[in-house]
């Protein structure tokens, strides 16, 4: 299983060390480490929590569950055991262990804990994290995100799906109706928290909608650009909202070929997510006819 | 895309990397180790120069690996040596250190500043006025090496080994000066362990004959310390990282602790216990575990020398395990939790909750005690012996996330050389009062001298300081400065103290980038040995040269001290006649002094296992191996070797007391491992003791004298102390019953993280964050004396008083202040530190002695561009001067807790006064001396001492007996100090 440690030390800033880890995968030559930071530390985190957790934000629940996983294992939790190289390297460790097992019941138990972490912990959110990936990022992290999702798919082909979807899906309720409350803090968060709202919204995303929309992008963290675009246009952001989430809708229809089960959950949260924003850029625009008729 | 065409390409490729002993997911990676660089390049390693920024110059350096020698940690440094300047650019972790794994604290990094200091001492200083005087004129280190060659020459050659003496703070290599002195047939090791650590070391050794802990914090359920562990403790940096890798894992953290310290702010429960209390609550928990079954039966019935205790406590009793649990219910019954809330403060429902989460951790239960309340208290080695008792109640002895014995978690490699045991027994350090010492009553010194007990001829301190450290250094200067008490003084020492002013020489030592040693200690359930070398030496080596010398590579003619003892020796004794050049010379060429080389050479290829194969797989010798990587761990884990078989190699003619202690005549075999232990006495027809009988089995055992864990301790019954043989709780000399409506109880024992004692004063960049100890105070106490934060207050001890300023804070218990070790540093003229040290004037006068600050710190001129930039003035008071000796009956610990009456400043009062009234002080000493129980009256077979007990340097069979012949001659001999 060196493929996945090997995919995992190319998550991390490249360095002239890993240009032979990219050669031996047949990647080509490393990007520039600005591309890393850009992909990695400004569109797409490379952190479990922030795609399973209720705030879309790294640590909180999700990082702890993981943690528990790795505690689960009498193992010291790493600093920050969600990260995408630290979980592939878990698993690979996983699967030595069951490979190196001796006598069938140690290595059906190494097995189960293999599955569970594949299931649980990667197969849960780095399909949707390598969606949009593949969708933005530099020629040498398309090519490393499609070996991985290479990858990723052979062996939850090999393991097969477990009974029930994974537990950070399970516990992640639907984006809340704002209309039902007067904070808007849970909305914009569950908005930007794939799990909730089946949706992965990126800087250079809500960019783009600042551009097709001709709103102004306010410099800040993602809920601080799309609270602006909110207070600047409700109706046109709110529209635009739905149209992404019933763009990734399609998409995770269209992974629906390796794990059905999970694809449906996205897929619902997505249609889910899209029917409520059109419902909200509805009531956006009634309410701003009504105010404009009432002068 | 074939995957599996992947998969073998990867691992062919990192196998390969690997056999070839690189790295193949360097660089920052969550796969691999962090950010080090792989150990491959560690010859030509390329960083960008920082301060060329923005410019990207490259710097290409070798990394040469060494020990830190700071704390007592031992960790691993990697020195980052210039290639083209040759010059130590700077200190980061050595990933290849077991210990420290990569990670320090910012002590280690700052060994920097303690290279480049401009106020290094660079040449042998020789005393040129008086003691004292401050004046000083350079030699060479063959004048030193003759005047105290021939000086020590003739005191042996009179008889008179007593009067050399050999005192440590910060210890080298294991063992290595105890052989030195050995070597020279004196029983003259003096270290600094009972102002240190001896209290907890007797509460340790009376459980298990071995007098350090080392638990196993990174795989516990609950880790209970008695200390601020986490930041400033014992093995603070490689036992915090663990700490936290407990806590991560999920691990409850209890803090017992009268301060708010930074590990008290980790803790799950905090214990801002009443200084003195913390047995008696340690003793609440374990009668919780006791009373309601939820301690390890087995445990207790295989391990603790239970019929030992009964049948010297209630020899008509049934000798059963049940009635002993019965017993041991009433023994513990008087331990409640209300008790403990009464002498501790801290409430029942938290100690109830503490204790209930102490019986959930079972055999993963971390415990630890080193300094704290054990140094702080009379009688505060029951602090480490309960502590001990909740392990031993819970099985959680050598089991992971338990308690280790540290000689178990330790290697000491055997020697080329061990000499014989010296015939004298020296008593000034090891006085009959104190037969249960665990240490050298190190600290009664210039009392004993006062007295005439003695007097030293040749006085050696070594990167020791006990005018500043040692309680009552009033007293020290007195016989410092008394030619007819100390004939000769040298100090060892890598930087200016105290001390040293009053010495005769001052030679200058190496620090953690320039002298030779081995360590080990015991930081988790493993063993590994780390290797200290003058990386320079290393570093020119690597280049094609041949260093036979560090003086070579040194700064100035700084020297280290492996060279300089075998040097001296070597001249003490140039004919062999008095015995000492066989364990100098070398055994390759004979006639020649032991090399460096081949005196670790030996040691690597022959003693430690499994070196002498690593170092082959990479085609290097043991030597090299260790100079290349610093570090080697000899195990992994450890395990509970009390519970190994003993072969039936060595059982001959065996035979078996009563409570299953058994005795061999099958020789030892050859010890591998030199980590002291106790030493149990053999049978009365000299059998040795080589397991003990459990279940029918005969297993290791405990290097007690039972074999067992002594819960019952027969030393302590049968040397005077019958009433103190269990664990059980002592009431402080500090405690509520006996202090005044107006006295308060000073902490002075906490320690700064980024200072150490006398070796970091050198060290701007720790300077400038720590440079002061004010007086930690509650409000509550504050309010009624008018005190705020920064106001001047006179502290009031028995001896005399120190004036410093308040920090009023709800980090202390109300009734406690609190005032930190490492401050205060001052000099007399211009030589001294200048970034740490005030300038005072020293008076004596017959109301006693003062100092008076002149001046502070200041920004000074220097090769450093840096100490122009000095911003602070103040650097703490000097708190320790006022302390009176408190010497611990059993342990001999300097109790270092005391009551204390503070004021507001009087008119006149200046930050930083200090008055002593020696007179009191030496009525101090007479005051706990009379607490005692000497050997001449208590001793149950005529020694001096319980032979078992460790002890540094072990004088002959004959010399502990109290009616030793050469100690009757030395008594009566002549005096020639002069």
């Amino acid at each position: 299983m060196e493929l996945f440690r090997a995919l995992g030390s190319l998550v991390e800033t490249p360095t002239p060390e890993t240009a032979s880890v990219a050669a031996l995968l047949d990647l080509g030559p490393l990007p520039d480490p600005a591309e890393h930071s850009d992909l990695f530390l400004f569109q797409l985190y490379p952190f479990a929590s922030v795609y399973l957790g209720l705030e879309g934000q790294l640590g909180g629940e999700a990082r702890d569950r993981v943690a528990g996983f790795w505690r689960a294992l009498d193992e010291t939790p790493p600093v920050e055991p969600d990260h995408l190289a630290t979980l592939l390297g878990l698993y690979a460790r996983l699967t030595e262990l069951e490979r190196a097992a001796t006598g069938a019941g140690r290595r059906s138990l190494w097995r189960r804990t293999r599955h569970a972490c594949l299931w649980e912990h990667l197969a849960s959110w780095v399909p949707v994290f390598l969606t949009k990936l593949r969708e933005i990022a530099p020629p040498f992290y398309n090519g490393w995100g499609e070996l991985l999702d290479v990858a990723l798919a052979h062996e939850i082909v090999e393991l097969g799906p477990l009974d029930r979807l994974p537990l950070a899906l399970r516990v992640a309720p639907p984006i809340p109706d704002p209309r039902e409350s007067r904070e808007s803090g849970e909305f914009l968060a569950a908005l930007l928290s794939p799990a909730r709202s089946g949706v992965v919204l990126t800087r250079s995303d809500l960019a783009r909608a600042g551009r097709e929309l001709g709103l102004g992008l306010r410099v800040g963290e993602r809920r601080f650009i799309l609270r602006a675009m909110l207070g600047q246009d409700p109706v046109v952001t709110l529209g635009w909202l739905a149209e992404e989430a019933a763009a990734w809708a399609d998409r995770h229809d269209r992974t629906a070929t390796v794990i059905p089960e999970m694809a449906e959950f996205w897929v619902h949260r997505a249609r889910s997510t899209a029917r409520l924003l059109r419902e909200l850029s509805g009531d956006a625009r009634r309410w701003r006819l009504e105010r404009e008729s009432r002068g | 895309m074939d995957l599996k065409d992947l998969e073998r390409r990867v691992s062919a490729a990192r196998a390969e990397t690997e056999a070839r002993g690189e790295t193949f997911y360097p660089g920052p990676s969550r796969i691999h180790l962090a950010s080090f660089p792989p150990k491959e390049r560690w010859d030509d390693w390329v960083e960008l120069d920082s301060r060329a920024w923005p410019e990207r110059r490259e710097r290409r350096y070798m990394l040469v690996p060494t020990t830190c020698f700071n704390c007592e940690s031992a960790c691993g440094l990697l020195a980052y040596v210039d290639r083209d300047t040759l010059q130590v650019r700077k200190f980061e972790g050595n990933p290849e250190h077991p210990g420290s794994r990569g990670r320090n604290c910012a002590k280690g990094p700052a060994t920097l500043n303690q290279v480049v200091d401009p106020d290094r001492i660079l040449q042998p200083l020789k005393r040129a006025g008086a003691r004292g005087e401050g004046k000083w004129v350079p030699v060479s280190w063959d004048e030193v090496l003759d005047d105290l060659a021939s000086r020590i020459r003739t005191a042996l050659e009179e008889g008179r080994q007593r009067e050399i003496m050999y005192h440590v703070g910060r210890p080298g290599e294991d063992g290595f000066t105890e052989r030195v002195m050995a070597a020279w047939g004196v029983d003259g090791h003096n270290s600094h362990t009972n102002i240190c650590s001896s209290a907890a070391r007797a509460g340790y050794q009376f459980w298990c004959g071995i007098d350090r802990p080392s638990p196993d914090h990174a795989h516990a359920e609950v880790i209970l310390l008695v200390s601020a562990h986490l930041e400033a403790g014992h093995y603070f940096n490689p036992h915090a990282q663990r700490i936290i890798e407990g806590k991560t894992r999920g691990a409850k953290l209890i803090v017992l602790d009268t301060r708010l310290s930074n590990t008290a702010s980790h803790a799950d429960h905090w214990l801002p216990t009443q200084p003195g209390s913390e047995a008696a609550v340690l003793l609440s928990i374990a009668n919780y575990l006791i009373q309601r079954d939820l301690y390890d039966r087995e445990f207790v019935r295989r391990w603790w020398n239970w019929e030992e205790y009964v049948a010297a406590e209630h020899p008509e009793a049934l000798r059963t395990f049940e009635s002993f649990e019965a017993e041991l219910k009433e023994l513990y019954a008087e331990y409640t939790f209300e008790l403990a809330a009464r002498e501790s403060g801290i409430g029942v429902e938290e100690l109830e909750e503490v204790a209930r989460i102490v019986s959930t951790a079972g055999t993963r239960l971390a415990t630890h005690n080193w300094r704290s309340a054990a140094a702080g208290n009379e009688g505060g080695w029951q602090v480490s012996r309960t502590l001990f008792l909740l392990n031993a109640l819970t099985g959680a002895i050598a089991t992971p996330g338990g308690l280790y014995p540290n000689a178990w978690n330790k290697f000491v490699p055997k020697p080329i050389y061990l000499p014989r045991h010296p015939e004298h027994w020296n008593e000034l350090t090891w006085p009959d009062e104190y037969p249960l010492s665990m240490y050298e009553l190190s600290f009664l010194l210039p009392h004993m001298l006062k007295e005439g007990r003695g007097v030293l001829d040749v006085y050696f301190t070594r990167v020791y300081n006990p005018v500043w450290t040692n309680p009552d250094g009033f007293t020290w200067l007195e016989a410092l400065t008394d030619e007819a008490k100390v004939g000769l003084h040298v100090a060892l020492t890598p930087t200016w103290n105290e001390t040293a002013f009053f010495a005769d020489y001052v030679l200058p030592m190496g620090n953690a980038a320039e002298r030779h040693d081995i360590h080990s200690l015991e930081t988790h359930d493993g063993q590994w040995i780390g290797f200290r070398q003058p990386v320079l030496r290393e570093a020119r080596e690597r280049l094609g040269e041949s260093i036979s010398d560090t003086r070579e590579v040194n700064p100035g003619n700084i020297w280290e001290e492996n060279e300089f003892w075998l040097e001296l020796s070597w001249r003490i004794d140039p004919d062999g006649a008095l015995g000492i050049r066989e364990f100098v010379e070398s055994a390759e060429r004979p006639g020649e002094r032991l090399s460096i080389d081949e005196y670790y050479g030996y040691i690597f290829d022959r003693s430690v296992p499994g070196l002498a194969e690593a170092a082959a797989a990479e085609e290097l010798t043991p030597l090299k191996y260790m100079r290349r990587y610093g570090a080697f761990e000899v195990a992994d884990s450890v395990g509970p070797l009390h519970e190994q078989q003993i072969s039936s190699e060595e059982l001959e003619d065996v035979s078996e007391d009563r409570f299953g202690r058994v005795y061999t005549r099958a020789p030892k075999p050859a010890a591998t491992n030199l980590a002291p232990t106790g030493d149990p006495d053999p049978d009365a027809e000299g059998r040795r003791p080589v397991g003990v009988r459990v279940d029918g089995e005969i297993l290791r055992g405990f290097p007690t004298p039972s074999g067992r864990l002594e819960f019952y301790s027969p030393t302590l019954a049968q040397w005077g102390w019958p009433e103190y043989s269990l664990p059980t709780y002592i009431k402080s000399h500090v405690h509520p019953e006996v202090l005044a409506d107006d006295e308060k109880v000073l902490i002075s024992t906490f320690r700064l993280p980024v200072q150490i004692h006398t070796r970091s004063a050198n060290s701007k960049w720790l300077d400038e964050i720590a440079h002061t100890n004010p007086l930690w105070i509650h409000p509550d106490d504050a309010s009624p004396l008018g005190l705020e934060t920064g106001a001047l207050v006179r502290v009031e001890t028995t001896i005399g008083y120190f004036v410093v300023k308040a920090w009023v804070t709800e980090g202390i218990r109300p009734g406690v202040v609190a005032c930190s070790h490492h401050m205060g540093r001052w000099k007399l003229g211009d030589e001294g530190q200048r970034l740490l040290m005030a300038t005072v004037d020293l008076e004596q006068s017959d109301e006693g002695w003062s100092i008076r600050r002149r001046a502070g710190a200041r920004p000074y001129d220097s090769t450093d561009a840096d100490t122009s930039r000095i911003w602070w003035t103040d650097v703490g008071v000097h708190q320790n001067l006022a302390f009176p000796v408190h010497p611990d009956p059993i342990s001999g610990m300097h109790c270092w807790h005391q009551a204390v009456r503070v004021r507001a400043a009087r008119p006149g009062d200046r930050y930083g006064d200090i008055r002593v009234d020696p007179d009191k002080s030496h009525r101090a000493y007479h005051d706990w001396l009379a607490k005692s129980r000497s050997a001449r009256v208590h001793s149950p077979d005529g020694t001096r001492r319980p032979h078992w007990l460790i002890r540094p340097v072990r004088p002959s069979g004959q010399a502990y007996r109290l009616d030793s012949p050469t100690d009757q001659a030395s008594r009566s001999g002549p005096s020639t100090a002069s």
